[in-house]
């Protein structure tokens, strides 16, 4: 699903966001990037999501370099992964549907297709009830759940999502992460950035170890949700 | 599924308009004044080239024939300029008809035409031109021309004032275009920075429509609606505030002494000029519009 090369990210003048990442990530995998802050979580979600370009190296996802790939193709790459953001990016003047149905509106389909599959989504997350409300009038957890129903009304192959309960207490959490691995049981691939090592009660099946930039280490589950974890070794 | 993307740009050019109305009502205003500006002084150009055709077709051109000429010869001379295609209309003016016409126009120097022994003036053809034979170089050569027939002893028109009209009227003609294509760009420019103004209150938006994988044309082309829409607006605007003073100023300029418009009919812009201001409007939108996206978009 996931494959990066030697990748490096450096901002001017010389700070290396991310050093020399050699990572793998399989089809249907619940993956945790772990580290503290500044350690280039997001900016390795980024790099996926083919919203920065790498500086060095080389990034295929689902069968798609990133890196090589002409600027046309992008658009087309992130209809199929959806992006959860800590600060939720929603469109405050809009509604629930509205910001929902962007997602599909950009795949250029019917209206009526569109609001079958929002409203489908939105009794999934929960928000059936919220449909005419604007993100202000919502709390957290709810505006998080919006985020996501956004991230996955076009049945995505992979979501990726950045602290996204960095902002939300510990109850909220716990369901926001309950409805990410709903997600991941129906087949798609999942990739978390946190600094909340609570999370690993969650059951990642790999959790990649991030410092400074630099992949400290990638763990798989030993046993399906055992909690335990062995290094992996991917060059 | 064109007609159901074309349907949901332009709603979603409504709902842009609608939501930043001050902005887009800001934006029209002012393609509706430099459109204005722009208008008037076509009409200035297009009334200052009916006045020279006006008058210039008026302009008699005098073929003076040779003293004591045989009448058989001077009917040839007529057969001759009348052969001519540049000519309308030629009338034969005989000594005492051009002493006669003199005496009209000069009432009170009846003594001095009186005094004179014999008729000074020559026989001469007046010649009208057909429209369109009036420029200055037409008229030279053709006068050329005329002087090469055999019994004709000069061509006179008035040279110099059609010259010195022609040239004014470049003059003119050319400080307006050259004032309309400023003003054009600069309203291009300015209604670029105006909508920009309205892109940067929605960089958000452009930039959640880009993440969840809108191509920059999805994103553009709204903004395009909207820029048409604008410039639409504003030159519909403009032209009704320029019939509205048209309807007022025109039948007082006409009357007003110091300005030499008494033969010409003052007109509104014909309508394919009224055209291409409506096109111009449009097109004025849409590149403000284009611009004013280029730099937003390019962020990822």
């Amino acid at each position: 699903m996931i494959q990066m090369f030697h990748v490096y990210k450096i901002y001017p003048p010389n700070y290396r966001a991310v050093a020399d990442a050699n990572l793998k990530i399989d089809k249907g995998e619940f993956v945790f990037v772990i580290g503290p802050s500044g350690a280039g979580k997001t900016t390795l979600l980024k790099l996926i999501f083919g919203a920065e370009p790498p500086t060095k190296g080389q990034i295929i996802v689902d069968g798609i370099n990133t890196v090589r790939a002409k600027t046309s193709t992008i658009p087309l790459l992130r209809r199929r992964v959806g992006f959860v953001f800590q600060d939720f990016k929603l469109l405050n003047h809009r509604s629930v549907y509205d910001n929902v149905a962007l997602a599909l509106e950009v795949l250029g389909l019917k209206k009526k297709l569109i609001r079958k599959r929002v409203l489908q989504v939105l009794k999934q997350v929960g928000l059936l009830n919220r449909i005419n409300a604007i993100p202000p009038a919502l709390s957290g957890g709810e505006q998080q759940r919006v985020a996501i129903a956004r991230a996955i009304v076009n049945d995505p192959i992979l979501l990726l999502a950045d602290e996204p309960t960095g902002n939300l207490d510990a109850d909220i959490t716990k369901e926001i992460m309950k409805l990410f691995k709903v997600i991941n049981s129906w087949g798609t691939t999942v990739v978390i950035a946190t600094h909340n090592k609570n999370l690993l009660s969650y059951h990642p099946t790999k959790l990649i170890v991030l410092k400074k930039g630099s992949v400290q280490g990638v763990f798989v589950s030993s046993h399906k949700n055992s909690g335990s974890f062995v290094p992996q070794n991917v060059q | 599924m064109i007609i159901r993307k074309l349907v949901y740009f332009t709603a979603k050019a409504i709902q842009n308009i609608r939501q930043f109305l001050l902005i887009n009502l800001i934006t029209v205003g002012i393609i509706s004044l430099s459109l204005i500006v722009l208008s008037s002084f076509l009409m200035i150009s297009l009334t200052l080239q009916k006045y020279l055709d006006t008058w210039k077709r008026q302009v008699p051109v005098a073929v003076y024939i040779k003293d004591g000429l045989p009448p058989d010869e001077t009917t040839a001379v007529r057969q001759k300029i009348m052969n001519f295609h540049e000519v309308e209309e030629v009338s034969f003016i005989s000594p005492e008809e051009a002493i006669r016409s003199l005496q009209e126009i000069f009432p009170g120097q009846a003594h001095v035409f009186g005094s004179l022994k014999e008729n000074p003036l020559p026989a001469s053809f007046e010649i009208r031109l057909k429209v369109g034979y009036q420029s200055p170089e037409r008229l030279r050569t053709l006068a050329g021309n005329l002087e090469r027939i055999p019994g004709v002893d000069e061509v006179e028109y008035a040279k110099d004032w059609i010259e010195g009209y022609e040239s004014f009227f470049n003059f003119v003609n050319t400080v307006a275009w050259t004032i309309g294509t400023i003003i054009v760009f600069a309203t291009i420019f300015i209604v670029s920075n105006t909508i920009r103004l309205t892109v940067y209150a929605r960089r958000e938006e452009i930039e959640i429509m880009k993440l969840v994988g809108a191509s920059n044309l999805f994103i553009r082309i709204p903004f395009l609606f909207e820029g048409i829409v604008q410039g639409l607006l504003g030159a519909v605007l403009a032209l009704i505030a320029l019939y509205g003073s048209f309807r007022l100023c025109a039948g007082w300029l006409v009357h007003q002494s110091f300005l030499p418009l008494q033969y010409v009919q003052i007109s509104f812009l014909p309508l394919n000029y009224g055209l291409f201001i409506l096109i111009g409007g449009m097109a004025t939108g849409l590149l403000g519009s284009f611009f004013a996206l280029g730099r937003y978009l390019r962020v990822s």
